[in-house]
């Protein structure tokens, strides 16, 4: 039974998401905050979720901040950033915060569900803008990070692909691989990112791991 | 009785008071900052400064101001004993340390004469052959040839003696040199001395003197000698000179020679001497050197006493000193003898015969030593007006008015009329008049206008004219008419009257003068010119010259020039006599001014009198010497010569000049005139002239100047100078500033244009928000309500309903997004727009397996959008999308933007069939035609080979 957490701040959307995934088999939302301070009280004191719906705009601590210290704290859970901006900026800074994926308000219930269950099976999402994104960070980042930071060959071709406008079937096709290794390389993508964030860099090296 | 008594005097005073008078010697010593008082020589350069060497000090004199040098200025010595100008206009200077000479002021010495260092140089001479010859106290002569030959000559080389005082050239071209032991002569070469045995009455030579004629005059210590012809004329005290130690020699043109000597001065005219001395008014016994000025002036060096200026015997002065009993002289009478009675406000009468004070023991017979007035009328009686009353003197004999008579204190003035009529003014009791039987008051009750009466005098219609202290009464045929400042007077005060030789009748005020047009007076003051307006008195002289006393000496008034009927410059019309002239002081008597039957004048002074002769007073035709002497800005001193240039900050400049006249120093006028300043020519007595803040710009300052006769300076001196501009009035600097202003109104405009901007921005941004959460939240929301009630399962039409109802949120969310991407300020880049286009394919052609190119190669993706274009090109790629989507049955699309130069290039292309010729009036493209037209780009759609869009169009199409 996966665990769902939400941290949304309207509270018609949240109590729908979260009535709507409570109803879903295999599903469970025990939690449904409006900001990140009330879901680190919840977290200190009850069983963790596995999945955690996010939305960017909060009242206090902002999504992405939140996202960096839930991430920190407890690494294990995965994120989804809910937001209503379609723009590719801030999607990217979550991205490198340590989201696994995002997905836009105006999702239908049924989606965000599949989303959910897609990442539990070890996807995430990867729009072409983003995809060129993470191309320029990671060249950007490339000549001063380690090997472990620098992208697989066949994550450079994923990503090319989706830079190309190719949808994640087509990338599928192309490279002959099956859509699920696509979402995994993806996730894979996304986790590299989120090493090569700053502030995790910073948390980490705060708490003496590098 | 008293007629013996008088000619006793007379010849008494002859033998005891010779020579009684004063005679116009301008004297300058140290008082007047001469370096010392003996003078041992003088010579007048070219410019026409007196240079004057003394016992300690080389002097340069303008008539006003000395100027000294000493050997801190250059002179080998400050004893100078010898000075000469030679022809080349140098002055040439000899002193206890040898020559020196001056050339423009600075002073000078040659190497080459250096061997007369050790010497004193007490004769200096050039010959006409240009030779200069120093002559020098026991070492000889020495020649300089004015190159670089000096030649010593000596008692070896056949002189009669080594100590040279004078040196002289003849016509003939013999040098003669003077010395203590007798002349020698150098004639062809040879020397040939001239001693007693020659003829030469004393060998102590102090001076010799050519005269054009051919003969020589000689100095000695035993009188004067002039030589003619081979033969001695002796002159000495027995002829009539002065003194037998003869120091100095002037010939004064055909007039006659000047002698100084060591106990006055005596002026030889070919047949007598006329002598001064210390009585004169020279200031010391020896005199030790003299010239001849310019201005034909006489100036005597003095042991001791500086020098003295001769101005000539025009004017004759006398105070007590000379024998006046007292100094306050009010009053002039003559007596048929012609001797002068002199009335004093103190002293009683004096009288004056040949130069000679004699007293007539009158005043005892007077009841008042106070005496306002004296008056000989028909009857030769001489009528006495005095603090005490009044008297007359007939035949010797003194006749008093007692008091019960004559009640009246204080007689001012004694008239007769042609009728042999009296008209007594008094100071306080109207005028009385007398017909010789008794006196008759008229006063203010009778219509005079006051009681203090001055004066009266009858006009040639036989009115009586009254001055008093109101104004002037007219009384003519018993009828009293009276004329005060409403009629024309200056001042209300008037002190004298004058009746001129044309009838017409003149007032002397407190104010200045007045003549009277036959109906009013008409008057004239200082602002016509009149130097002074105190006027004591006004007497017209028989040559037509009005004489007027003032506080500051006698106005010589020529009407005639004043109005015109003499062509001349009307300022000349007034002259002033003052003690510049020789007068004895500046502040006049009233009413104190009488004419001799010889023409002399008599004025009346608080100190005295003058006696003066308007016929041997030449004035000065000599035009003055007009010299820049100082030019000082803010501090620093520049040269007249040439022109300088001064900074901005220096332009505090003045300006000294002198006009060099001895005749009368104090009564030069200047004009002056700074071209751009003074509109016209600036007259003034002062020799300084100030221009406090000039502005910068080019500048020529004139100056020239007028002697007392009225004689114009031959040159205009000028100065040019410049004053620079400051940077600030620089054209550069303008040019900087409004470059600077314009650059600061450009940054305001592009700051507030930016600040504009951002503010737009800002509320894009805001605007952006609130739609993208307010709206969009709401529709998101009834998007998910409609969601999860599908989810709970219902009735299919209701169902289908809500499926309805969630698919319209989502679109109006998506459209909105569209609207508030667009607006909002952060999504203005160009990758921006590609970004979402390539979001929007996803979005709409992923499921189409369409293939989509991207040929976006050369765009810079931080290009800045204008919102318009953004917005614009977005729809009609969406619309163009949107087509594709509905109706391609293509499998590719080709997607191109280009940007280039501030223009772009959109074009997107699928590869299907089915839109050939069908789409193109369809209402998708009408709108992106009007899209296009909104942003001024050009949109060309294609439908040959599959479905093409173009847009081109410039970035700022705004």
């Amino acid at each position: 039974m996966a665990i769902i957490g939400i941290v949304e701040d309207n509270k018609k959307i949240r109590d729908l998401i979260q009535r709507y995934l409570d109803m879903q088999d295999g599903m469970t939302c025990p939690v449904a905050v409006d900001s990140v301070e009330e879901m680190l009280e919840y977290l200190d004191e009850h069983q963790r979720p596995d999945v955690m719906l996010m939305d960017i705009q909060l009242p206090g601590m902002s999504g992405i901040k939140g996202m960096e210290v839930i991430k920190s704290k407890y690494p294990e859970i995965e994120i989804i950033m809910l937001t209503v901006y379609h723009d590719s900026h801030k999607i990217f800074d979550s991205l490198k915060a340590g989201a696994s994926g995002y997905l836009l308000k105006h999702t239908s219930l049924p989606e965000i569900k599949e989303s959910i269950e897609n990442l539990l099976k070890g996807g995430a999402p990867m729009s072409p803008q983003i995809a060129r994104k993470v191309i320029s960070h990671f060249n950007e980042e490339a000549p001063k990070k380690n090997e472990d930071s620098m992208l697989t060959n066949r994550e450079q071709d994923i990503v090319n692909g989706l830079v190309d406008g190719l949808s994640y079937k087509m990338i599928a096709d192309r490279y002959d691989i099956s859509i699920d290794t696509v979402r995994a390389h993806i996730r894979n993508i996304y986790k590299k990112l989120h090493v090569n964030s700053k502030a995790e860099v910073i948390a980490k090296s705060l708490r003496g791991e590098i | 009785m008293k007629k013996i008594q008088l000619i006793i005097f007379l010849l008494i005073g002859i033998f005891q008071l010779a020579e009684a008078q004063r005679y116009p010697f301008r004297t300058f010593s140290i008082e007047q900052g001469l370096s010392e008082s003996v003078v041992y020589d003088m010579v007048q350069d070219d410019d026409g400064y007196i240079w004057l060497g003394t016992g300690f000090g080389l002097n340069k004199f303008d008539g006003i101001r000395f100027q000294t040098y000493f050997e801190n200025d250059g002179l080998n010595s400050s004893r100078i004993r010898s000075l000469h100008k030679s022809r080349d206009g140098k002055i040439w200077i000899g002193s206890e340390g040898g020559v020196n000479y001056l050339n423009a002021d600075s002073i000078q010495s040659k190497p080459v004469l250096e061997p007369l260092n050790t010497t004193t140089v007490i004769s200096i001479f050039e010959d006409k052959a240009g030779n200069l010859w120093f002559g020098t106290d026991g070492n000889g002569v020495w020649q300089y040839d004015g190159e670089e030959f000096l030649t010593q000559y000596t008692t070896l080389n056949g002189l009669v003696d080594n100590r040279i005082r004078a040196i002289e050239e003849r016509p003939n071209g013999e040098l003669w040199f003077g010395t203590r032991a007798g002349i020698t002569i150098l004639k062809d070469g040879n020397f040939v001395n001239l001693t007693r045995e020659n003829g030469l009455r004393n060998e102590r030579i102090r001076t010799i003197k050519a005269d054009p004629n051919g003969g020589v005059w000689i100095g000695s210590r035993d009188g004067l000698l002039y030589y003619n012809l081979g033969e001695f004329k002796n002159f000495t005290t027995d002829e009539g000179l002065v003194n037998n130690l003869v120091q100095t020699i002037t010939i004064d043109g055909e007039e006659g020679v000047w002698i100084g000597t060591e106990e006055g001065v005596s002026f030889f005219d070919g047949s007598g001497f006329k002598n001064y001395t210390v009585e004169s008014g020279l200031s010391a016994k020896i005199i030790q050197s003299a010239l001849k000025d310019n201005e034909d002036h006489i100036w005597f060096g003095t042991y001791g006493g500086g020098v003295n200026l001769f101005l000539g015997d025009y004017v004759a002065n006398y105070n007590n000193e000379q024998g006046l009993p007292n100094n306050l002289v009010t009053s002039f009478s003559e007596d048929e003898n012609g001797v002068i009675w002199i009335a004093t406000f103190g002293g009683g009468i004096a009288a004056l015969q040949n130069d000679i004070f004699i007293d007539h023991s009158l005043n005892e017979d007077l009841p008042d030593n106070q005496i306002y007035t004296l008056f000989r009328d028909s009857k030769q009686r001489t009528w006495v007006g005095m603090g005490d009353g009044l008297a007359y003197i007939e035949q010797g004999e003194v006749k008093v008015f007692d008091a019960e008579t004559f009640p009246y204190p204080r007689v001012r003035n004694i008239m007769e009329t042609s009728e042999g009529v009296f008209w007594i003014s008094t100071y306080d009791d109207g005028i009385i008049r007398y017909n010789g039987e008794q006196f008759e008051q008229i006063s203010v009750g009778d219509g005079l206008v006051s009681n203090r009466v001055l004066v009266s005098v009858e006009g040639d219609d036989g009115s009586i004219w009254i001055g008093t202290y109101g104004g002037i009464t007219r009384y003519k045929d018993g009828e009293f008419q009276s004329f005060a400042i409403q009629e024309g007077l200056p001042n209300n005060a008037v002190m004298n009257l004058e009746k001129d030789d044309e009838g017409t009748i003149w007032a002397s005020t407190f104010g200045g003068i007045a003549w009277f047009d036959g109906l009013k007076f008409q008057s004239i003051t200082r602002n016509d010119g009149l130097p002074d307006d105190v006027c004591y008195f006004i007497h017209q002289g028989k040559d037509g010259l009005f004489w007027i006393g003032t506080t500051n000496g006698v106005v010589r008034f020529d009407a005639d020039i004043y109005f015109g009927r003499k062509k001349a410059d009307r300022a000349s019309a007034f002259k002033v006599l003052n003690t510049e002239q020789g007068l004895i002081a500046d502040e006049l008597n009233l009413g104190a001014v009488y004419e001799d039957r010889s023409g002399k004048l008599y004025f009346g002074t608080v100190e005295g009198f003058s006696r003066f002769d308007p016929d041997s007073y030449e004035g000065n035709p000599v035009p003055p010497k007009v010299h820049i002497t100082e030019i000082i800005a803010s501090g620093r001193q520049y040269q007249a010569g040439k022109p300088f240039i001064l900074s901005h900050e220096e332009n505090y400049l003045e300006i000294q000049y002198a006009g060099i006249n001895f005749t009368a120093p104090n009564q030069i006028l200047y004009e002056y005139k700074l071209s751009g300043i003074d509109p016209d020519w600036q007259q003034t007595s002062d020799r300084l002239v100030k221009y406090p803040s000039l502005p910068p710009g080019d500048y020529v300052f004139k100056v020239h100047a007028r002697n007392i006769n009225g004689a114009w300076s031959e040159e205009v001196e000028e100065v040019r100078f410049s004053i620079t501009a400051p940077f600030w009035m620089q054209w550069w600097f303008w040019i900087l500033i409004i470059l600077v202003i314009v650059g600061i109104i450009y940054l305001f405009y592009n700051y507030y244009r930016a600040r504009k901007m951002i503010d737009i921005e800002r509320m894009r941004v805001r605007i952006a928000s609130d739609l993208h959460d307010d709206v969009g939240g709401s529709l998101t929301e009834i998007a998910l309500q409609s969601d999860f009630l599908l989810a709970g399962g219902a009735d299919p039409e209701i169902k289908k309903s809500l499926e309805q109802i969630g698919k319209q949120s989502r679109k109006i969310v998506s459209s909105l997004d569209d609207i508030v991407w667009s607006i909002d300020a952060r999504n203005d880049t160009l990758g921006d727009l590609t970004d979402r286009m390539q979001d929007y394919i996803l979005h709409t052609l992923e499921h189409k397996n369409m293939v989509v190119n991207y040929d976006f190669e050369e765009l810079n993706m931080d290009n800045k959008l204008p919102v318009s274009v953004k917005e614009n090109v977005y729809l009609i790629f969406k619309e163009a999308v949107n087509n594709i989507a509905k109706y391609s049955n293509g499998d590719q699309v080709d997607i191109k933007m280009e940007n280039d130069h501030g223009n772009f290039v959109f074009e997107i292309t699928d590869n299907g069939t089915s839109g050939k010729g069908t789409k193109k009036t369809g209402h998708g493209l009408r709108n992106m035609d009007m899209r296009a037209k909104r942003i001024g780009a050009n949109i060309t759609i294609d439908t040959e080979n599959g479905f093409t869009i173009k847009v081109e169009g410039t970035l700022n199409a705004n």
